[in-house]
């Protein structure tokens, strides 16, 4: 998933950068078989990170799961939260802790950013579960998922957002350990 | 740190078997997600797993499940989303998921795990399961008080190493042995 973005140096150019990028390349993958929103989000987020060892993919990998927990949905009516929410959630955690291990005393910090993600998301879309924010159960629905073209016309926009949010929110730590 | 000359279904016992007495006690910052997440890789016994940008990645997860959102969604145990990611790893193996029928696998174990998790505990919600919310300082204090880590959410731990092991053991024993 890495792109010439990295050319650019400051990194909130380089956010922007990615972001006009994916709306360009995110659309057509409601096409193909096999998209994980989740996925998208964090590895596009690690490439303007820009370190070797966040090309590994082990972390495309990991994130795909969550794509699928978005579908869930319990006998009491609880669904899964939305895979671009996951894979921000992930993003917020690697950015904070920065170089090392994240220190304990930041983890009040991270707490704050995730509730604060969260926060903004569902003020923005409406709500955090998969179900809700693309209309369909897509343990039954994939079919109507698809031919309604639901990832181009919400789904990256969830993407592009959860970016766009994780860029916004983790600005000063950005700044000083992703230089 | 697991053996890796021993065959991967074995690396799980012990490191099953080391936790329950290992997490038992909690240090003060232990992280349910990270704890599921690391335990996994751990067993997997990559060079390259060991990165602490795994640990920070699953760090913000407990956290994310003392979420409770204003129409009263609560977000998931941090252990699910630990055990998710450890999911992704594993039926990953040494290449990319990329193939529509990798990523439906992968995305159809997450499914498995929190119906058989739920199944388990009742819930896959922080909240339900543990019974605070942990948003408020308060109930961490009651949370503390009555050895809430002890009596429940180190045994989701294992519960979630052990089921993440159970229904990936054909991509265990194909990547990882």
């Amino acid at each position: 998933m890495t792109s010439n973005i990295n050319s650019q140096k400051d990194i909130f150019e380089r956010f922007k950068a990615k972001i006009e990028e994916l709306k360009v390349s995110l659309p057509p993958y409601g096409r193909t078989p096999g998209n994980s929103c989740a996925a998208h989000t964090l590895t596009n987020i690690l490439d303007v990170l820009n370190k070797k060892e966040l090309d590994a993919f082990y972390f495309n990998n990991l994130a795909v799961p969550f794509s699928g927990f978005g579908s869930y949905v319990n006998e009491k009516g609880w669904k899964g939260p939305c895979g671009a929410v996951s894979g921000a959630i992930a993003a917020i955690g690697l950015i904070i802790g920065g170089q090392e291990k994240t220190n304990p005393q930041e983890v009040p910090l991270v707490f704050t950013k995730v509730i604060q993600f969260a926060d903004k998301f569902e003020k923005k879309f409406g709500s955090i579960s998969c179900h809700e924010l693309c209309g369909l159960d897509l343990t039954k629905q994939y079919s109507t998922y698809n031919k309604e073209n639901i990832w181009q016309k919400k789904c990256v926009n969830f993407i592009y957002h959860a970016i766009e949010l994780v860029s916004k929110l983790t600005r000063k730590d950005l700044k000083t350990k992703w230089k | 740190m697991t053996s890796t000359n021993k065959d991967i279904m074995t690396r799980f016992d012990e490191k099953l078997e080391h936790l329950k007495e290992q997490i038992k006690r909690p240090n003060p910052g232990a992280n349910c997600a990270i704890l599921t997440f690391k335990n996994i890789l751990d067993v997997l016994g990559k060079e390259e797993l060991k990165s602490h940008y795994f640990t920070n990645l699953a760090a913000p997860f407990p956290l994310f499940g003392g979420y409770k959102s204003k129409d009263g969604w609560k977000g998931p145990c941090g252990t699910v989303s630990g055990a998710l990611a450890g999911i992704g790893v594993i039926i990953g193996g040494p290449k990319e998921i990329s193939k529509a029928s990798e990523v439906r696998k992968a995305e159809m174990n997450a499914g498995r795990f929190a119906i058989q998790f739920a199944k388990k505990f009742g819930s896959i919600c922080c909240a339900d399961i543990c019974g605070y919310d942990l948003t408020n300082p308060d109930n961490m204090m009651e949370y503390m008080k009555n050895n809430t880590w002890e009596n429940k959410c180190m045994h989701f731990v294992l519960f979630a190493i052990d089921q993440v092991r159970k229904q990936t053991e054909k991509e265990l024993k194909k990547h990882w042995e």
